[in-house]
């Protein structure tokens, strides 16, 4: 007896241990329990190289980011409305927002956030992949991070932009000027590269199935970069202007040459599986959050521009109105007879167009370069064209209007608010190129119309604003920037996202320190000289 | 009650059969006597037992000496035998000194057993469903019966837990009846992961199944858990395993802390049906003050056109938001039957509670059917236990939190002096020019888009989430005892649950959240956990030592399947399907399909010597496939614990009875928290490939807790007094921790092991039993406990640039209403806001239009763990009366309120209203103007860190008054009534923070401590009915 209950208590034991055996030998299917059946994964990812083509459409979708709110963040509570194209009629956060100089933390985070998180890190898998063995895919990777992170150190100044990707939670901050120097290094690269694939294979469209901006034509490509590239040499022309020089020549005598008609604008359009919906539209039409700004008001309303009716839907009244930056909302509505715009719902976004390089060619000639032969005049007239036919207008005698000048501002609500005629805060400069004005005149002029032009790219607009102090924007209404900001200078920037602060800490101290001001709206960058007397 | 609860944890006990060797024979001859032939020539024996008091005793066991034959006493304490003149009855029964009685020649022998004063041999259920005397354990434990864990019913269970268990800290989620519950013991140890509590059903750990939770400010809705559908009638007990070493294992899911309830069953030789009926009423309380002294309006100038209260004096009424809520209705009704034989029982239950909440429109009905056999075969050597639960749950507009779609936004900050009649009986009018579509009655004035807010009306009808979720568990468990000495058990379990959410969002809802013709969301899920274990029991004596061990291998599978589709609907108005979604949705919907595995290996040993000396080791082994891909598939970690029972070994002074000292040393490891942390994933939309995705620094490990424990039991004075401490330290490393890197980093979220958390406590159990007669008793019982959370280090890796080694010492675990921050030196639950910029001599520093200037950094401004928490419990018994109830307070800690910063920048608070009529709020010795000062600070962008408050909290938590009527006033016929006024959660005596601080946003980590516009504590008080046949 004893001994049979021995043999069976070992019996089980040798079962349980064998059950021990099983077990062990059941963990091969581990693998595939951890391995997520629904996800895309490495092997998967590698077909019909995917694993490089699928970041493309992050990077093309982030530059004015697609999704509703993001782009409300990214810019138009900024950029938008400092560039004075537009305001916003929402006392948002009680009234105390970014509209009046009180710098709302996490909104000063997205435009940040796209830049790294959408643009960087796409280009980075990209580059990593691409680098050796698709050189055609990783220029135009490079060409559309500079797009994007230009527009983000615009808004910044220092970004840490060379270290990208080497620290994991810790990434060192460049200066603006290195992020600058870079950005021209790694177009002249790009240019280089894409101009051998081309010329190697003209009539392959190996980006098309990606590409929802030039539908893979990599000649538009060369353009695009060419524009760029001389956009950054006219952003820095002011503080770096032997570099300037060279770089927007580079551009100008590069056989790819420049987008100038109509037809190499570039815009951001549905198709290759990205659909959007356009988010100055969620802005304005869906949310109603953000309208006509003053400045915009009374230079199209002065100038009898006939671009208003293309832009902008008239009130009730048949009137096309603005806000001015800073007025103090108490109720959503208020504003409601301002104007809003005719952007669709489904429209194409716009990131550059051939009247943009006119207008800096023309500057360019301005500051002794050569832009390819013609005049400022001629420059700046083509550019003016240009617009008009890009928004379908008639141009009429607009070029020769030699008096017209922005028009007094009246407040819908407040007539505290209003700018009369005679204030130093409405500009006197008038349409028609006269070759007599001083060069600051001239330079107002140009970017006075490339303003215009430049609808409803507020970001750009309020980096050439800051850069040249043009076109004369009224003040803001209110200032609840608690003294970091004046209300006459403007605001500079942006402060450094709260994100990095908390994070990446000692190394935005560091950035502060590039910066050489404190991290604040009142800071100047690299390119904004306090200084902005025209010198040839 | 102190009869009751011996009674309850034996019967389980008999049913299983022996598990422990060293335990007094009652159970083991028990299950012997049923197998007897009696003898013909016997005679019969009848009486009955009863403790000193003359309460009858149930369970009692009564054997021949020298046989096997044996019976057991009935509910009555009634016992009937066949003994032979000259024999002796051996009594037994765990808690009482075991008596002989001779058999003369009186056929009725009526028994009083003395209560075991020495030696109280508690039976608790410890892992894995084993059940051991409490006096062999090496760890401490807490053991809540079902009743007194339910005395004030509520739909879920473990809310009525609160103030309960020392070392619990338990935060019910705002989400009204069916939410989830945060039950923590003895502090938060993981970073990242989840630091609940694991519930454990008779041995077989449950899933807990626990949804998506709300974290950033603008809020969303609490999916509820698995444990709050269980029905709380057929809980027989409730066992809480607070420290590793008791819970070693289970492993990963143990390490937090095990609660483990063991359920009913049939009981041999008894038929009874239970009725239960309660009916609560709920009322919102504790509700935060507004004003109603000042108008719509702004800068003291009346303005129809605008949401904000900031207006000149008003004298028309203002909408108070209390007539916002209703009278909370919950019916919780349940019957059970339970009748056997000595070879089968069998227990059926039925449970229905319906709950009508205090928001407009949120319904809960939920439906229990228990059905459990238990059969015993092969003449008593097989033990089947065979069980079936099914839980359907249909949840109506479970409360939400935070701003979106909650109508508690405008039900507060509406205008003040303006009448809300119009917006509450027309909240949707119907729009002649659209087909008569119903569209939102709501002034564009009122509609705040940053905030998104609606007519509360309007949300609380037209935006409806429908949850309807079944749940079937069926188990099956075997038990063969080889020899008296050696059994083996094997169980499986399958728990399967269904769940489909529909959310429909009429037209006209907010435009920030819902499209112009309305939007659409669909969530169907489904989760199945599938347990199997085999387990090898050993219980042996020699001479002086005792054996008990077991050997079990146990393999647990979880897999679960969800989609996630919905947006705004694209053709037709308020049509609610899948195909009126707009293009966008199907990019945006989410599928998962998640498979997790773990399978183990253990052994556990309790050898123990002459009765005072006891030591415990386990060890298991866990081979876990969220480690696939790693190194370390498997992991083994061990528990070692001894205890002295120092009242068996010597003499001690009188007032002593019963003193135990006891230690233990565990570890337990874990695997990942998640799935798919070892294998690249590439999340894409649509053709986009969205590059910010998780990195790893290297490969990941198992995680490691170690736990030192020791502890005091004891009991005085005749076992009168009770006095058990623990005093335990757990240091936890090689955390997961899941961190948010900066922007500026490659990727978005960085997972890696590292890190040390520490946390040290106390816990303290104290209880009287006082019987001043036969009549009148009182049962006080106090538990106090007490944590100290520290982050000792979190993370050194080698910068792969430099290779130099790079020390970071904060992390930030989530960013959502609070920075939850971890700092080596602080603790977890720490809390970071902007606060004041403050000069050098504290000045809060402003700027020249006077508005106090934000500090650029976040400041620690509280932490939401409690420094100790005390629950005090009384139970009073005057004949067929009964008093009982719990004080619960909470001492320390931190809470934050948005929902005050929001109140007070629209000049809706009363603190805006007093600030007016005071010039202003005094800053640096100056006025500020009232909105302007708050229009700064206040709002969900505001200074939020100004709005901390301490969470110190003393409330009258449970409150019950009951009449018995015994069963003679109804000729026995039944077996009693007992009729019992409840209340729960009554008042404070003190609250300094404007809200429930016990309450939570929700039941994530980082999101403790927190209001924005939660649902409102309620006050719960009704009748219980219950009946026995």
């Amino acid at each position: 007896m004893k001994r049979n209950l021995k043999s069976t208590t070992v019996g089980l034991l040798i079962g349980l241990g064998m059950i021990g055996m099983g077990l062990s030998s059941c963990t091969k299917d581990f693998k595939k329990y951890n391995t997520n059946p629904r996800a895309l994964t490495d092997s998967t990812f590698a077909y019909d190289g995917e694993d490089v083509g699928g970041y493309f459409p992050a990077m093309e979708k982030s530059v004015f980011h697609t999704d509703d709110y993001q782009y409300q963040l990214q810019q138009n509570l900024n950029g938008d409305i400092y560039s004075g194209y537009m305001m916003s009629g929402d006392p948002f956060a009680g009234g105390i927002n970014n509209t009046n100089y009180a710098l709302v933390p996490g909104w000063n985070q997205t435009c940040f956030d796209l830049g790294f998180q959408q643009e960087m890190a796409s280009w980075y898998q990209i580059h990593l992949r691409a680098a050796k063995t698709r050189p055609d895919l990783d220029a135009v990777a490079t060409i559309l991070k500079v797009e994007a992170m230009h527009r983000v150190c615009d808004v910044y100044g220092p970004l840490p932009y060379t270290k990208y990707g080497q620290g994991v939670f810790a990434t060192v901050y460049d200066s603006q000027q290195t992020v600058y120097e870079t950005f021209f290094k790694e177009l002249d690269a790009a240019i280089t590269a894409l101009s051998t694939y081309v010329a190697a294979n003209p009539t392959a469209t190996p980006f098309a199935p990606y590409d929802n901006v030039f539908a893979g034509n990599y000649k538009e490509w060369l353009k695009f970069a060419n524009s760029l590239r001389l956009r950054l040499a006219i952003r820095i022309s002011m503080v770096e202007p032997a570099l300037a020089k060279t770089e927007a020549e580079k551009s100008a005598s590069d056989p790819n040459g420049m987008m100038i008609t109509n037809a190499d604008n570039a815009f951001l359009q549905a198709g290759n599986g990205l659909t959007f919906t356009n988010p100055v539209w969620i802005c304005d039409i869906s949310y109603t959050d953000i309208q006509m700004g003053a400045p915009m008001e009374c230079f199209m309303k002065g100038y009898n521009d006939p671009r208003v009716k293309a832009e902008f839907l008239p009130n009730s009244a048949g009137a096309y109105r603005g806000i001015r930056q800073g007025v103090a909302i108490a109720a959503n509505g208020d504003y409601g007879q301002a104007a809003f715009f005719t952007i669709g719902q489904y429209d194409k976004i716009k990131w550059m167009t051939a009247a943009e390089t006119l207008f800096n060619q023309a500057e360019g000639v301005l500051r002794g370069w050569n832009m390819g032969g013609g005049t400022a005049q001629s420059y700046y007239e083509q550019g003016i064209t240009l617009s008009m036919q890009q928004q379908g207008v008639a141009i009429g005698n607009y070029l020769d209007d030699a008096t017209s000048v922005e028009a007094p501002y009246v407040d819908l609500v407040k007539s505290a608010y209003n700018v009369p005629a005679g204030s130093p805060n409405l500009s006197t400069i008038t349409i028609k190129w006269n070759d007599g004005d001083s060069n600051d005149r001239k330079l107002e002029r140009i970017i006075t119309q490339k303003w215009l032009a430049g609808w409803p790219d507020g970001e750009e607009a309020w980096a050439e604003y800051r850069r040249t102090g043009y076109p004369i924007l009224m003040p803001v209404a209110t200032n609840n920037s608690g003294g970091t900001i004046d209300s006459q200078t403007q605001i500079r920037r942006l402060p450094f996202p709260q994100d990095e602060v908390n994070n990446n800490g000692p190394a935005v101290q560091k950035a502060i320190q590039l910066l050489g001001g404190p991290d604040n709206g009142g800071t100047r960058l690299w390119w904004d000289l306090p200084n902005k007397t025209f010198v040839k | 009650m102190k009869k009751l609860l011996p009674l309850m944890l034996l019967v389980p006990c008999i049913a299983f059969g022996a598990n422990s060797a060293q335990k007094a024979s009652a159970a083991t001859i028990t299950k012997k006597g049923t197998s007897l032939n009696v003898k013909m020539q016997a005679s019969t024996i009848t009486g009955v037992v009863k403790d000193e008091t003359g309460a009858p005793l149930a369970g009692v066991s009564i054997v021949v000496k020298g046989t096997t034959n044996g019976t057991q006493t009935d509910v009555n304490g009634k016992y009937r035998l066949s003994a032979n003149p000259g024999d002796v009855l051996v009594i037994s029964y765990i808690g009482y000194v075991s008596k002989q009685m001779p058999v003369g020649n009186s056929t009725t022998i009526d028994i009083v057993l003395a209560p075991d004063t020495k030696n109280l041999n508690e039976v608790v259920v410890t892992a894995l469903g084993i059940k051991r005397e409490s006096r062999t354990l090496t760890y401490g434990t807490q053991t809540i019966n079902g009743d007194e864990a339910n005395k004030v019913k509520d739909p879920s269970f473990v809310n009525a837990l609160a103030g309960k268990i020392a070392g619990a800290s338990i935060s019910e989620s705002s989400s009204g009846a069916g939410g989830s519950t945060r039950v923590v013991l003895r502090g938060n140890k993981s970073i990242s992961g989840d630091n609940s509590v694991l519930y454990v059903i008779d041995g077989i750990p449950m899933p807990k199944n626990q949804s998506g939770q709300p974290g950033s400010i603008f809020g969303g809705m609490d999916g509820g858990d698995a444990i709050s559908a269980i029905n709380s009638d057929d809980i027989e007990s409730i066992t809480v395993l607070p420290g590793a070493a008791s819970t070693a294992l289970y492993g990963s899911d143990g390490a937090n802390g095990v609660i483990l309830i063991t359920t009913k069953k049939g009981k041999a030789g008894v038929t009874s049906i239970n009725f239960n009926s309660t009916t609560t009423f709920q009322k919102a309380f504790d509700l935060y003050k507004t004003q109603s002294e000042y108008g719509q309006g702004s800068a003291d100038t009346a303005n129809t056109g605008i949401i904000s209260s900031w207006g000149p004096k008003i004298s028309s009424p203002s909408f108070d938001p209390a007539s916002f809520f209703n009278t909370g209705k919950t019916f919780i009704n349940s019957i059970n039957f339970s009748t056997g034989t000595e070879k089968n029982q069998t227990y059926f239950s039925f449970e229905s509670t319906n709950n009508d909440g205090i928001e407009p429109n949120n319904k809960l009905d939920k439906y229990n059917f228990t059905v459990r056999n238990t059969s015993q075969l092969l003449n008593n050597k097989l033990t089947l236990d065979v069980s079936a639960n099914y839980i359907q749950q249909n949840t109506f507009n479970r409360p939400v939190v935070g701003f979106y779609y909650n109508p508690l936004v405008t039900a507060y900050i509406f205008p003040r002096g303006v009448s809300m009649t119009p917006y509450e009986k027309n909240y949707s009018i119907p729009d002649p020019t659209r087909g008569d579509l119903p569209v939102q009655n709501w002034p564009t004035a009122y509609y705040l888009s940053d905030i998104g807010t609606a007519n509360p009306y309007w949300l609380a009808n037209m935006d409806n989430t429908i949850e309807n979720q079944s749940r079937i568990l069926g188990t099956v468990s075997a038990k063969y005892q080889i020899t008296d000495w050696l059994s083996i058990q094997g169980r499986a379990k399958v728990d399967r649950m269904n769940d489909v959410i529909n959310q429909d969002f009429y037209a006209t809802s907010p435009p920030v959240l819902v499209g112009p013709k309305g939007a659409y969301r669909y969530i169907p899920s489904n989760i199945t956990q599938t347990y199997g274990d085999l387990i090898l029991n050993v219980n042996k004596k020699f001479s002086d030592f005792t054996l008990g061990a077991n050997l079990g291998a146990v393999i647990q599978d979880n897999q679960s399947n969800g989609l996630n589709i919905g947006g705004n609907l694209s053709q037709y108005d308020n049509l609610f399907t899948v195909r009126n979604l707009d293009v966008t949705s199907l990019n945006n919907a989410t599928q998962n399909t998640d498979r997790q595995q773990t399978q183990s290996l253990f052994f556990t040993a309790n050898l123990g010597y002459k009765d005072f000396l006891f030591l415990d080791v386990s060890g298991r082994n866990d081979w876990n496939s969220t480690l696939a891909y790693t190194n370390n598939l498997s992991f083994f970690y061990p528990a070692v614990g001894l205890n002295l029972v120092i009242s068996q070994l010597a003499k001690l002074p009188e007032p002593i009875s019963f003193l135990k000292l006891r230690g233990s040393v565990a570890d337990v490891g874990s695997g990942l928290d998640q799935n798919y942390l070892t294998t690249t994933q590439y999340p894409f939309s649509g053709n986009t490939v969205s590059p910010t995705g998780l990195g790893s620094l290297e490969t990941l490990k198992p995680q490691k807790s170690l736990t030192t424990e020791i502890g005091i039991d004891s009991r005085w004075f005749n076992s009168t007094f009770t006095l058990n401490a623990n005093f335990y330290k757990t240091s936890t490393t090689n955390q997961l921790i899941t961190v948010n890197a900066p922007s500026s980093a490659l990727y978005s979220t960085e997972v890696f092991n590292a890190g040390k958390v520490t946390n040290k406590g106390v816990e303290v159990t104290l209880g009287y039993n006082a019987k001043f007669s036969n009549d009148f008793s009182w049962n006080p019982s106090a538990t106090f406990s007490a944590n100290r959370n520290k982050v000792v280090s979190l993370l050194t890796y080698n910068d792969p640039t430099t290779g130099k080694p790079v020390t970071i010492d904060s992390v930030l675990i989530k960013n959502s209403a609070y920075d939850s921050r971890v700092q080596v030196g602080g603790s977890f639950g720490d809390m970071y806001l902007p606060v004041f910029q403050r000069d050098a001599s504290g000045k809060v520093v402003v700027d020249n239009n006077g508005n106090p200037v934000r500090n650029p950094v976040e400041q620690k401004v509280g932490n939401y763990n409690a420094n100790f928490n005390v629950g005090f419990q009384n139970s009073f018994k005057y004949k067929n009366f009964s008093l009982s109830f719990l004080i619960d307070g909470r001492f320390g800690g931190q809470v934050i309120s948005g929902t005050q910063a929001v109140l007070d920048q629209y000049g809706v608070s009363e603190t805006s209203a007093q600030a007016r009529d005071n010039g202003g709020v005094e800053l640096n010795g100056q006025k500020v103007n009232a909105q302007q000062y708050y229009t700064a600070i206040g709002g969900r962008a505001g200074i939020l860190g100004e709005y901390v408050y301490s969470a110190t909290n003393i409330r009258l938590r449970e409150f019950t008054f009951g009449y018995t009527i015994p069963g003679s006033a109804f000729h026995n016929s039944i077996k009693g009534i007992t009729i019992t006024a409840v209340g729960r959660n009554l008042f404070f005596f003190t609250n300094k923070a404007p809200f429930d601080p016990d309450l939570a946003y929700s039941t994530d980590n980082g999101s403790q401590g927190f209001d924005m516009f939660n649902l409102p504590t309620v006050r719960s008080y009704g009748l219980s009915l219950s009946a026995s046949f």
